[in-house]
């Protein structure tokens, strides 16, 4: 988070909405790590995170004219962000859409629905480190609500009712969500304690 | 840097070493977008920066376009308005009547006695006693008029202006008739002649076509400037038509809302001077059976003659040299199918011009209300009824009585052309 006298992501946006070039470059440099991997963790492959990702941001240059600092931006980017990846899920695979929609990632019985593990692709065999392997693969596992609540927590620093706000939910949902993300990566973690 | 409330994050159970664990491993060195991209998103931002101007112009646009649109929708509306008004005038509002228009100046060439006319109109519709009173004074106007009208024409017509002076105190036949009928105050006259009400039920004005005389005796008539003194020269009144005169204005007026303004006046020339030869409808008499003229009339010779005859016959002829000749060829039809157009004239009540006179002809006297006099004679008798009385008298052998009667008929009636059978007894001595 910010300290000191550094200015707030609101005022860094507003400043640019102004005209001001600079506080975009600040915005994007606080912002564009925790984003790809938001983003990167929930899509198949890095070049649609890429895409993403990008899609976001030119979304923020081309809407700066209608931003109103009515919540944190950060909640405001990592909507654009969840609306970004509703599309990708509508074109890439029903099975996360079909999660959000009918709000089924909230139970435990979510977990037998959920597809294969995708430990094995690329991007998680990369984690070298075992328990970092092993939470890696048990993110890969969770539910995409689950998984993309607990990822607003970490990577967006967003409180359960941003995440609710983010994501479109209730706030119980979200707080839901959330727990049960917390509760499957502590078992998985579970050998490595 | 993680801002989670830390109660929240106390609410959920074990977080806290999910999540050091999961920043242990998601690997910050590799989880990062190329710089490539972060170059071209950056420049991105700045290239919409430097356009800075083109959103305050959307949002310019955004903000004026409904008014722009309404104020073009405006002047769309105006200008369509103001070409239709300009290429078809009739559209336009109805202005004020000026003197200067068409109809006005038709209006201005009617005689003085149309004027007492309508007076006698109003004063008929206001009340009875005061009709009675309006209409001796209405007699005494029309004989100053008439004798006026005789100093200049020289054209003596001291009968009519006896028989309009014995009779001043009865209301017009046809004053009672209108009135029964509705017919509107001369008030509405004026409005039907204006352009722009046209008067749906209006009959259409008879123009019926002119005669060689009248071609003839058109140089006459051709300045309208000559025409104001003549009209009041030849303005010999018919004393006992005044709502004949007015009707014929009305029904101009009605009819100028369907025609331009110069057929207007033509056509009222042309009812004057179809009026002076002798009150026939052509066009009802050419769809008659004809029986052909033994002795047609030499046109060009007896012109002034007749036209003299003419001026002091139609009062309302606003050029006296108008009023033309009969046809030489011009058909005339028996005494029966006279009889039977006034019957069915009394019938139908033809609204038409021509039809209307002769169904007023054809009133009998007897009904209560005396007839107009259309003779110039001053005989108060039509020629309809006397040609059927004279038939009479043939068929029952009374050639004296028969002889007297066609010459009372040949003086009120000069002009009209005799049926074959009561002409050849109109052409011996009388007795």
């Amino acid at each position: 988070m910010t300290a000191g006298d550094d200015p707030t992501d609101e005022a860094l946006m507003l400043r640019y909405q102004g005209g001001d070039a600079a506080a975009f470059d600040q915005l994007y440099a606080r912002h564009r790590a925790g984003l790809f991997r938001f983003i990167g963790r929930q899509c198949r492959t890095r070049e649609h995170a890429e895409e993403l990702f990008q899609d976001v941001w030119v979304s923020l240059i081309q809407a700066r004219d209608r931003y109103r600092v009515e919540a944190q931006f950060r909640t405001y980017l990592f909507t654009v962000a969840h609306n970004k990846l509703m599309d990708y899920f509508r074109r890439h695979g029903k099975v996360e859409l079909t999660l959000y929609e009918s709000d089924a990632g909230d139970g435990d019985s979510a977990i037998d629905r959920m597809p294969g593990s995708r430990v094995d692709e690329p991007m998680v065999r990369a984690q070298s480190n075992q328990q970092s392997a092993a939470i890696l693969r048990a993110i890969e596992g969770l539910p995409a609500p689950q998984r993309e609540a607990f990822l607003l927590y970490e990577e967006g620093g967003l409180s359960i009712e941003d995440i609710a706000a983010a994501t479109g939910c209730t706030f119980e949902a979200a707080k839901s969500r959330l727990r049960y993300a917390f509760a499957k990566l502590r078992e998985g973690l579970k050998e490595y304690a | 840097m993680n801002p989670i409330d830390p109660r929240e994050h106390e609410d959920i159970e074990g977080s806290g070493a999910v999540s050091r664990a999961y920043r242990d491993a998601r690997g910050d060195g590799d989880m990062l977008p190329p710089p490539a991209m972060d170059d071209a998103i950056r420049a991105a931002a700045r290239r919409a920066v430097k356009s800075g101007p083109q959103p305050a112009g959307k949002n310019w646009l955004r903000t004026w376009t409904p008014q722009l649109a309404a104020a073009a929708v405006v002047m769309l509306s105006v200008s369509v308005i103001f070409v239709s008004v300009q290429e078809r005038p009739e559209l336009a509002p109805a202005p004020s009547q000026s003197p200067s228009s068409p109809v006005a100046e038709v209006r201005q060439q009617v005689p003085a006695e149309k004027n007492i006319v309508m007076e006698a109109r109003v004063q008929e519709s206001v009340s009875p006693a005061a009709r009675s009173n309006q209409a001796g004074a209405l007699a005494d106007r029309a004989n100053t008029n008439e004798k006026d009208a005789g100093t200049i024409v020289a054209v003596p017509a001291p009968q009519s202006a006896s028989n309009a002076a014995s009779k001043p105190a009865e209301p017009s036949y046809y004053a009672k008739k209108e009135k029964a009928d509705s017919v509107p105050p001369p008030e509405v006259t004026i409005e039907a002649a204006r352009p722009a009400k046209p008067a749906p039920n209006a009959p259409p004005v008879y123009a019926p076509p002119a005669p060689p005389a009248l071609a003839a005796a058109a140089p006459a008539s051709a300045a309208p400037s000559a025409a104001a003194p003549a009209t009041k020269a030849g303005a010999v009144p018919f004393p006992g038509t005044p709502s004949d005169s007015a009707t014929s204005l009305r029904k101009q007026a009605r009819a100028e809302a369907n025609v331009t303004p110069e057929i207007t006046e033509k056509k009222a020339l042309e009812y004057e001077s179809s009026r002076a030869r002798g009150s026939l409808d052509r066009k009802d008499i050419a769809a008659a059976p004809v029986v052909p003229a033994p002795a047609p009339a030499p046109a060009p010779a007896s012109a002034p003659t007749q036209a003299a005859n003419a001026q002091r016959a139609s009062p309302a002829a606003p050029a006296p040299a108008r009023a033309p000749a009969p046809a030489p060829a011009m058909a005339v039809p028996s005494p029966a199918i006279v009889a039977d157009k006034v019957a069915r004239a009394n019938k139908a009540e033809k609204l038409d011009i021509t039809g209307s006179s002769i169904a007023r002809e054809s009133q009998p006297s007897t009904a209560g209300a005396p007839p107009a006099k259309f003779a110039a004679g001053g005989s108060s008798e039509l020629p309809g009824p006397w040609l059927k009385r004279l038939l009479e008298l043939r068929e029952q052998g009374k050639l004296k009585e028969l002889r007297e009667e066609l010459v009372r008929f040949k003086k009120a009636y000069p002009e009209f052309v005799l049926p074959p059978s009561l002409k050849t007894l109109s052409d011996l001595p009388a007795d």
